[in-house]
């Protein structure tokens, strides 16, 4: 029987190994207590030398007034050199400390090494090994082990060379240690640069440190330890280097660059064949950047290094905004480092919160957020859809595809969804069920069903009332004034102004009904004129006189208003008001009392504008020829009191073109999420108006476009077909979301909706059931505008981040480091 | 009633204002009884009385402050005074789906916060043997302050805390350095928040006879365009009010000469001061003492690459010279004050001086004549701006100076065999002494009230007595109590400034704005033709301040 024979063969080699190992082994315990006991010996020296030190300085300290220059001199040099020897100390320990590692690791790669040899023998297969060809291959082994065990006596003495020589070793050669012993990589060749140059001596050491053989860079190869790394199993504590943070391997080749943090990288990983001549930084000569050559401190990320980045940069952001989708998202709540909190669920908002430190999420961000301001909604969904075009897109190019590829194929996509949305937008008369839907829509994603509903008809209302055909709607005709009270529902709609302030005399009315109202942009307060400067008046009289002529003017201006009330109201019981932009001085204020004006000064800019439409009459910069003309009128005026805020309501009015919606809450976090939502809404009721036609939600719109786009690519020649489908697939993310977000399991919500679609329904995510439903019925309309500037950002964006090919950085932080979002 | 309201603009702006608004609150006196005399300083000109809706008092300063979004450091725009009872509850009441909560770590507050908050406990319970032995422990500020928020003794009003959203503080990836940058931001952000029409109309809708407002601001950077176009606005409100402006710049920021960031520096200061100088009814650039400008002054010893340190002394400055609007006696307005000084019309540029301290003895032993402007051997230290340091002064023509001599008592203690000094005696000296220097007009102002020294002051006194008298015998120590220092701050409009509008325009002349295309971009962007002009109006300044 072969089979015993065979085994006994292998079992005497094994043991043969096995008794050859373990005579080497013999002496490692002794060497290593030898080592550690030496090291603690010369601890304890070093020790004794910093407290004999440390006596020695304070002795010196307390007798220092007593000591003439020289003995103090001399004391210092005492001192200096007790320092010197104790760092000598550390430095051997260092050094012992560096040889006893050595050993150790040797011994292990001998033990890797045999293992390995032993396993390729019994991958061989124990039949074709004979006998002869087993002791054979034993001698060989045995050769080679002697080989070994020589080499390694060697190199032992050689370290122990060394770590002589580093004990004698200067100072200035210490202090570079910091390169030395994150020793450079066994098989590297350093770059012969300026540096090398500088420090001849230094770089030999460091030659021959790795090998005494290797006398030159070139012959490293002949080097055992180049052979055996290979083929190691991967030591997880192994240092790893190059930006691939791989082991080292191959050749080498180091940066000249003092700041380069990664300091060692592999030949083909910056595209090396031979060692580079001259003195260069390998960066800057491998990416042939001239700014790198400017700016040493540079970083640059190339190809699909640059592309890996952006697109982990823009998945990120696409994950930290994900859960804000739809009216199940998550709401967020931001708290800073002063514990100021902020909540919202808006993805521009909570773009502009977030600390973005990584470039590419910041310039994601940037464009995401310019959408907002052109149409008021859809930032998240543009993340969202960046984030899903770059994923997609990275599937095709790591199969080989060029990115250009793809962003023709965006480019065509783009072209084709903007001609289908046009196709399938629904066009129809928008009447006020239609934009109730749309702001509902809108609302609900933001706030709670309850408030939404509440807010929804307040914008809807709001929007219509300062609507005037065929004039473009200026939203800022509708003031939003917010009041820290009572609750978030308690917010509403008023028809007529509030303004943010009262009246500041004790004796003016609180309320007024029936009134006239004068808009003012004329001041009333005493104010001096450039003369009246002290350089001018040569005596305190005639000062005096300066003075009272300014007032009188004032003065002036005051009895005018006054008169003209009186001839306007008579002896009627009609109410009176003045809203000056500019300000009132106490004195005209009392008279102005006297005289049963109610008088505010210093109203917003805006408010004179949105008076003019609420109360009707017209502003006036001068109280001269005051006419009723140009009177407004309001049926109530009252005050409100909040702590240290007054507001002034003007109420019942006659067709106010410009109204208020008032928003309240408990706490300001609340009322800027309210104001954030009520915006939102305002703009799209705007847009649906503007828009004459809107486009059905829930992610109807994405799924056609996707099943559309896939029928469209097959009419597409060329490798840009494949661009198409990613863009097609990316569609999908938008109803995949938000089941998500709704808590359904996205896959089947994706099939049900594409199954219907087929069918030829509109259909949407029901998130109610997770299903499908048709979002017309429901009222779940989004702005066609929204999803028009969506489409043509999402696909710009993605497109010209995949067309990066090279991330130049100069600054402290680095870009492999950098996080998206906070 | 003559309020004034206060803005700041930057970081730096901010350490100034601190400083500034701590030194206030070193005024306050907490004598409710009614014989006491009423303080010298009247506090309504700065600080606005209100009533949170809670129903406490509260007593803030008239201040619009702005900062990037994390120049902050603790402060909380809504801070305990005015924070509502369910401030920090979580959002039920706007939606009932799930919360995610994303915190930062909260910044530390430092010693010296802790122990304003155990203070203001303290108060509230009357225990005041606890007190003293606080007041003398060490809150190594030095080591501690980073933001300026970190020795802020004050609460602010919520509208007066005012984020920027757009850039962040010290971010290297967009960093805030451009001019332009800061007109886009503030574009921006008055779209986004209005802060114009809400908050600054807070503040000024309920003053009954504003007579100005005072501005600090950096100019260095972006937020030197962000203060010109607020100013804009303001002027285009306000027409006829009083604006001074101090442009303040800290001279650690400064790159070295040959960078290209130098001449962004430069262009920022340029447009900066032009625009500033247009808009203002005086403008003060100041730069903060330099290495070889200090002239080690053997009674205070400040680390100038501390922000804290050298903020100190600026605040002290600005304090000192604007003194005049707020006090009860001698009370002048800022509005006449700068028109006696600038009585030319077109000479808005102001240098500002500062003795810190005044150096007298307890026996009224003072050397005047080192008080003045001389070669290398004087007490005052000069914070107007100067580019490339030290270029020869030629001799200087006063156009308007006003002095403010402070905290001096009414009598010293006479030295053995003499009458005992009087203060009115020493101050006229001191008076006659400027008088003679000035070719223009002159403003001369005097109290007994002296430079506070709250706490929050960095220890960088030597030599002084507790009442910042000169004591040689005090032994020189970091940790002097010295309760307050007397000071003197010199204001003058004159030919000094010819040197730095020059410097200015020469440097401006030959400069490459194709180098600079950072300054194009947004609706506010520098165009050719504006930096042309600004050019030109540098020249035009120069004129107006050379000595002929």
């Amino acid at each position: 029987m072969p089979g015993p024979t065979i085994s006994t063969s292998r079992l005497e080699n094994n043991l043969m190994y096995l008794d050859d190992y373990l005579d080497t082994l013999e002496s490692l315990p002794a060497e290593l207590q030898r080592n550690l006991t030496l090291m603690r010996q010369l601890d304890a020296n070093t020790q004794d030398a910093i407290d004999n030190v440390a006596i020695q300085a304070t002795n010196l300290l307390d007798s220092l007034p007593d000591l003439s220059r020289e003995e103090k001199v001399e004391q210092l040099k005492k001192l200096g050199s007790l320092l010197t020897d104790s760092l000598k100390n550390g430095e051997e320990r260092v050094s012992l400390a560096t040889s006893t590692y050595d050993t150790v690791d040797r011994h292990i790669r001998r033990l890797d090494d045999d293992l390995q040899k032993f396993e390729d023998e019994q991958m061989t297969g124990p039949g074709r090994i004979s006998p002869t060809a087993a002791a054979n291959v034993a001698r060989d082994q045995e050769v080679t082990r002697k080989q070994n065990q020589k080499n390694e006596k060697e190199k032992k003495e050689s370290k122990e060379k060394r770590a002589q020589q580093n004990n004698e070793a200067s100072n200035h050669k210490k202090r570079k240690t910091n390169k030395d012993t994150a020793t450079p990589p066994p098989a590297a060749s350093r770059n012969h640069g300026e540096k090398e140059r500088e420090k001849p001596n230094k770089r030999k050491k460091e030659n021959s440190k790795n090998s005494k053989t290797k006398a030159t860079v070139t012959t490293e190869k002949t080097n055992d330890d180049t052979q055996t790394a290979a083929d190691m199993p991967i030591d997880p504590n192994e240092p790893v280097y190059c930006y691939c943070q791989q082991v080292s391997w191959g050749e080498m080749v180091a940066c000249d660059n003092n700041e380069c943090e990664i300091e060692w990288f592999h030949y083909p990983c910056v595209s090396l064949k031979a060692q580079p001549k001259g003195k260069c930084d390998t960066f800057a000569e491998m990416a042939s950047s001239a700014i790198q050559l400017i700016n040493p401190k540079s970083e640059v990320a190339r190809r699909g290094q640059a592309l890996q980045l952006n697109i982990t940069a823009a998945v990120g952001l696409q994950d930290v905004l994900k859960s804000n989708l739809g009216p199940k998202g998550t709401i967020k709540m931001l708290v800073d480092g002063a514990g100021s909190i902020k909540i919202t669920k808006d993805g521009k908002v909570l773009l502009s919160e977030m600390q973005i430190q990584n470039p590419t999420a910041a310039m994601i961000a940037r464009a995401a957020t310019a959408q907002d301001e052109i149409t008021g909604d859809g930032t998240t969904s543009i993340v969202l859809l960046v984030g899903e075009l770059m994923k997609q897109a990275e599937r095709y190019i790591s199969e080989g595809l060029h990115p250009r590829i793809i962003t023709e194929g965006f480019d065509l996509a783009r072209k084709e969804s903007l001609e289908f949305l046009d196709k399938y937008k629904i066009e129809k008369q928008i009447d006020r069920e239609i934009l109730v839907s749309v702001a509902r829509t809108s609302l609900r994603t933001k706030v709670h069903t309850a408030l939404a509903d509440k807010l929804t008809d307040a914008v809807v209302d709001a929007v219509m009332t300062i609507k005037r055909d065929d004039e473009q709607i200026d939203l800022h005709m509708i003031e939003i004034m917010k009041m820290q009270h009572k609750t978030a529902t308690d917010s509403r709609l008023i028809r007529g102004l509030v303004l943010d302030h009262g009246a500041r005399h004790p004796d003016m009315p609180k309320r007024v009904e029936d009134a006239y109202i004068l808009t003012l942009n004329v001041s009333l307060e005493y104010e001096k004129s450039e003369i009246n400067s002290g350089f001018f008046y040569s005596s305190a009289e005639q000062r005096e006189k300066l003075v009272e002529s300014e007032r009188k003017f004032t003065d002036e201006k005051v009895r005018k208003i006054v008169e003209f009330k009186k001839q306007i109201c008579g002896d009627t019981k009609k109410g009176f008001v003045v809203i000056n932009q500019k300000g009132i001085d106490p004195l005209s204020l009392d008279i102005l009392c006297k005289n049963g004006i109610l008088a505010l000064r210093r109203a917003k800019r805006r408010n004179m504008e949105r008076l003019q439409l609420v109360c009707g009459g017209i502003a006036q910069n001068s109280v001269d020829d005051l006419t009723s003309e140009v009177l407004g009128y309001a049926g109530l005026i009252y005050e409100h009191v909040l702590g240290e805020e007054k507001y002034t309501f003007v109420e019942e009015v006659k067709d106010p073109k410009s109204v208020t919606i008032l928003i309240k809450g408990p706490n300001a976090h609340t009322i800027t999420q309210i104001n954030d939502a009520v915006r939102d809404g305002l703009r799209a009721v705007k847009n649906a108006i503007e828009d004459k036609s809107v486009i059905p939600g829930a992610g109807a719109f994405q799924v056609a476009l996707s099943a559309h786009l896939t029928k469209f690519k097959d009419s597409v020649k060329g490798r840009a077909k494949m661009g198409i489908q990613a863009f097609a697939d990316a569609m999908l993310i938008i109803p995949k979301v938000l089941s998500q977000n709704g808590g359904f399991d996205a896959q089947d919500t994706i099939v049900a909706l594409q199954e219907e679609y087929a069918a030829g329904h509109i259909v949407g995510v029901d998130l109610n059931t997770g299903g499908t439903f048709d979002p017309i019925l429901e009222g779940i309309l989004d702005n066609y505008r929204v999803v028009r500037n969506m489409l043509h950002s999402c696909s710009v964006i993605a497109s010209n981040f995949l067309l990066v090919d090279e991330i130049m950085r100069a600054g402290r932080s680095s870009l492999k480091n950098d996080n998206v979002g906070n | 009633m003559h309020e004034i309201l206060t803005l700041q603009f930057g970081h730096f702006a901010n350490f100034v204002g601190t400083h500034f608004w701590n030194s206030q609150e070193a005024y306050f006196t907490f004598n409710e009884s009614l014989n006491a005399p009423k303080p010298e300083i009247i506090h309504d000109t700065l600080f606005r009385a209100g009533i949170t809706s809670r129903g406490t008092e509260t007593y803030t300063p008239r201040l619009l402050l702005y900062d990037l979004k994390g120049g902050f450091g603790s402060l909380k725009k809504i801070n305990q005074l005015y924070e509502a009872p369910g401030e920090n509850e979580l959002p039920e009441s706007t939606w009932n789906g799930q919360i995610e909560t994303h915190a930062q770590m909260p910044y530390p507050k430092n010693k010296y916060l802790q122990y304003l908050e155990i203070e203001e406990e303290l108060v509230s319970t009357e225990e005041t043997e606890n007190k003293m032995k606080i007041e003398t422990e060490d809150f190594k500020l030095d080591e501690t302050v980073q933001f300026w928020s970190d020795f802020n003794r004050l609460y602010y009003h919520p509208k007066s805390i005012n984020t920027m959203m757009q850039y962040q503080f010290e971010d290297e990836f967009m960093p805030f350095n451009i001019f332009s940058y800061g007109k886009n931001a503030f574009l921006a952000h008055e779209k986004e928040l209005d802060s114009f029409d809400e908050n600054l109309r807070f503040f000024t809708e309920e003053c009954d006879a504003i007579q100005g407002f005072q501005v600090f601001t950096n100019i260095i950077d972006g937020f030197g365009g962000f203060a010109c176009s607020f100013l804009e606005q303001l002027r285009d409100e306000y027409p006829k009010t009083a604006i001074w402006s101090f442009g303040i710049t800290e001279d650690r920021t400064w790159a070295s000469e040959e960078q290209n960031s130098y001449y962004k520096q430069i262009l920022n200061i340029a447009l900066s001061t032009t625009q500033l100088t247009e808009l203002s009814s005086l403008f003060n650039p100041i730069n903060t003492p330099t290495i070889n400008q200090h002239n080690l002054n053997s009674f205070y010893h400040p680390n100038l690459n501390l922000p804290y340190h050298t903020s100190s002394i600026v605040s002290a400055a600005i304090e000192t010279a604007t003194l005049p609007f707020r006090t009860r006696h001698n009370f002048t307005s800022m509005f006449d004050l700068i028109t006696q000084l600038n009585w030319r019309g077109n000479t808005k540029l102001g240098s500002l001086g500062l003795a810190l301290p005044l150096p007298i003895s307890n026996f009224g032993e003072v050397d005047v004549n080192k008080l003045l402007h001389t070669e290398n051997n004087n007490v005052l230290q000069d914070l107007s701006m100067a580019l490339n340091g030290n270029e020869k002064q030629n001799a200087t023509t006063i156009l308007g100076q006003s002095v403010v001599v402070r905290g001096l008592p009414d009598q010293f203690e006479p030295l053995t065999g003499q009458n005992p000094k009087s203060a009115s005696q020493i101050i006229a000296e001191i008076f006659q002494r400027y008088e003679s220097l000035n070719s223009g007009s002159s403003s001369f102002f005097s109290t007994s009230v002296a430079y506070p020294i709250p706490n929050s002051f960095p220890k960088i006194f030597r030599h002084l007595n507790s009442n910042g008298h000169v004591d040689m015998s005090v032994p020189n120590d970091k940790m002097l109590s010295v309760h307050s220092v007397p000071t003197l701050s010199h204001l003058t409009i004159s030919t000094k400034s010819y040197n730095f509008l020059h410097q200015l325009a020469n440097i401006l002349q030959n400069l490459n704005l194709n180098l600079h295309p950072e300054y194009e971009g947004g609706d506010k962007g520098l165009t050719r033709d504006e930096f042309l002009e600004t050019r030109e109006t540098l020249w035009g300044l120069c004129d107006a301040f050379e000595d002929k």
